[in-house]
């Protein structure tokens, strides 16, 4: 008796009764092409990820180094930011699709190549659905994962991992991808084959690929309104409706939320500006009895939303000179926010002398509101709006 | 083509390295253990529960629907599973409170 059931798990080792797939889309050339267009989408948000990063976290030798110009090009890049991430929920879905069928290989591991080889594409799908997750939460503003893990720290450190793992999977895959983009034969009988396949399956690999666009155009379009303002009406399921907000601005954080109450923004408030040769300290009156200045300039959230909007203020190379701080001076910024890690932030001269750049008092023609910064806030060209400092109580050159 | 694909590969394993070192050394994490938790859950919610369910729905539409109708309710529940669960974050949580 013992023979046939050693003989049994000997045919069960291999080959177990695992799921198996019909279907022709799980060839390399559908791999190929979804793949192809996942890996344009997971680029470019890398990039403008590294951008953003860059810009909130700037590293000694690049600070001076950052352009001021165009006042858009943060809104642009943390735009495309979010924008790729979206459109690659899709594209990551249908490639997992198509290689599904290879979870199931068997044997296993075939060699330590081989092994190698399954273990960076673990890694690579964990980053790939782990970026796009927190990624898209953190759009919302939704932290499911509560004090598990901080968001901006863990999303930057696995996109390295994620780059990392894709990057080898590139490698290895290169003779599977370049025989994937040549265009398949069609030699007459086989193309005729294919038709009659395809007439028997029902979905052919060109439908396949073209519904995923779809679904990606159809994602983008939905939520893509949050950054772009002509498309707000058709992008019902953008995280954050910017339509709504004081004064035609969203908030992000209000007053209440960093502990700003209205005892803190009495008539005693004092701009105190410090460093310079002629120490400043203004109450809100003098400051609006000022030279004003005003410029159009975007409030751009590393959430991914961004809206336009007027401002009116002192330009802030004004308020310096007026104060004696010499022109290549680094300013630091103090909030009378309590809690914040943007509390005090240090803005580098060529943002303190853009000539757009305001300490503002008035947004779209209305004195700011609470919630919005009053008494006096900062608005720069081209950096993330948690940098776009509120409730200003001093400015300090830095020497 | 063979140096080009193993510098490649040497590449994107020194970039996987540092992205690890620096999870595992940054400061503000303080449990890296949590965030192998979390990766290590998104492959099991795609390949145990997201990927056998869309399976089951691919068998079953191919068992009960015509080639013709077939094509069209792929089309559909692609664009609009893609849609839902791009908005899930919105339809659970709400759009951003903070007006």
């Amino acid at each position: 008796m013992r023979k046939p059931i050693a003989k049994d798990l000997a045919s069960f080792l291999r080959q177990p009764p695992l799921p198996r797939f019909r279907s022709r889309l799980h060839d390399e050339r559908t791999a190929t092409l979804i793949g192809t267009a996942l890996g344009v989408a997971f680029a470019t948000a890398f990039l403008t990820g590294l951008i953003s990063h860059v810009l909130q976290h700037p590293p000694g030798w690049l600070a001076h180094r950052l352009p001021a110009r165009p006042s858009w090009g943060y809104r642009l890049t943390q735009g495309l930011h979010v924008s790729s991430g979206i459109i690659a929920i899709p594209l990551l879905l249908a490639k997992l699709w198509t290689v599904y069928p290879k979870l199931f290989a068997w044997p296993p591991l075939k060699s330590l190549a081989h092994a190698v080889e399954r273990l960076s594409i673990l890694v690579l799908v964990a980053g790939a659905v782990f970026e796009l997750a927190t990624g898209l939460l953190n759009s919302a503003q939704w932290y499911v994962w509560g004090g598990q893990f901080p968001f901006v720290p863990t999303h930057y450190w696995v996109a390295w991992i994620t780059v990392g793992a894709l990057i080898v999977h590139l490698g290895v895959k290169a003779p599977a991808i370049a025989r994937g983009l040549r265009s398949p034969k069609t030699e007459l009988p086989e193309a005729y084959q294919q038709i009659v396949e395809e007439q028997k399956q029902g979905v052919s690999r060109r439908a396949f690929v073209a519904t995923t666009a779809v679904a990606a155009g159809a994602v983008t379009v939905a939520t893509v309104g949050e950054s772009i303002d002509s498309l707000r009406p058709v992008s019902a399921l953008s995280p954050r409706d910017i339509g709504v907000g004081e004064l035609g601005v969203p908030i992000n954080r209000t007053a209440g939320q960093a502990g700003i109450t209205a005892d803190l923004v009495t008539s005693d408030w004092r701009l105190q500006v410090a460093g310079g040769t002629r120490p400043l300290s203004l109450s809100r009156d003098e400051l609006a009895a000022l030279s004003q200045s005003s410029a159009t300039l975007p409030i751009a959230c590393v959430e991914g939303w961004s809206v336009d909007a007027h401002w009116e203020g002192v330009r802030i190379s004004d308020l310096m000179d007026l104060a004696g701080i010499p022109h290549d001076a680094d300013v630091r910024v103090f909030s009378m926010e309590k809690n914040g890690a943007y509390a005090v932030t240090v803005m580098e001269r060529q943002y303190v002398r853009d000539r757009a750049a305001l300490l503002a008092l008035r947004l779209n023609g209305r004195t700011l509101t609470l919630d919005h910064g009053y008494p006096a806030r900062v608005i720069v060209p081209n950096r993330p709006g948690v940098l776009q400092t509120k409730w200003v109580r001093r400015m300090e050159a830095i020497v | 083509m063979r140096v080009l694909r193993f510098s490649a590969i040497a590449a994107g394993a020194a970039i996987l390295l540092y992205g690890a070192v620096g999870l595992l050394t940054e400061p503000q994490i303080q449990q890296p253990g949590n965030v192998a938790a979390w990766l290590a859950g998104g492959v099991l919610l795609h390949d145990a529960v997201l990927a056998p369910a869309v399976f089951a729905l691919c068998w079953l539409a191919a068992r009960h629907t015509a080639p013709r109708s077939r094509r069209i309710l792929a089309g559909v529940l692609l664009v609009a599973g893609a849609t839902l669960l791009v908005a899930a974050p919105i339809l659970l949580h709400g759009r951003v409170a903070i007006r």
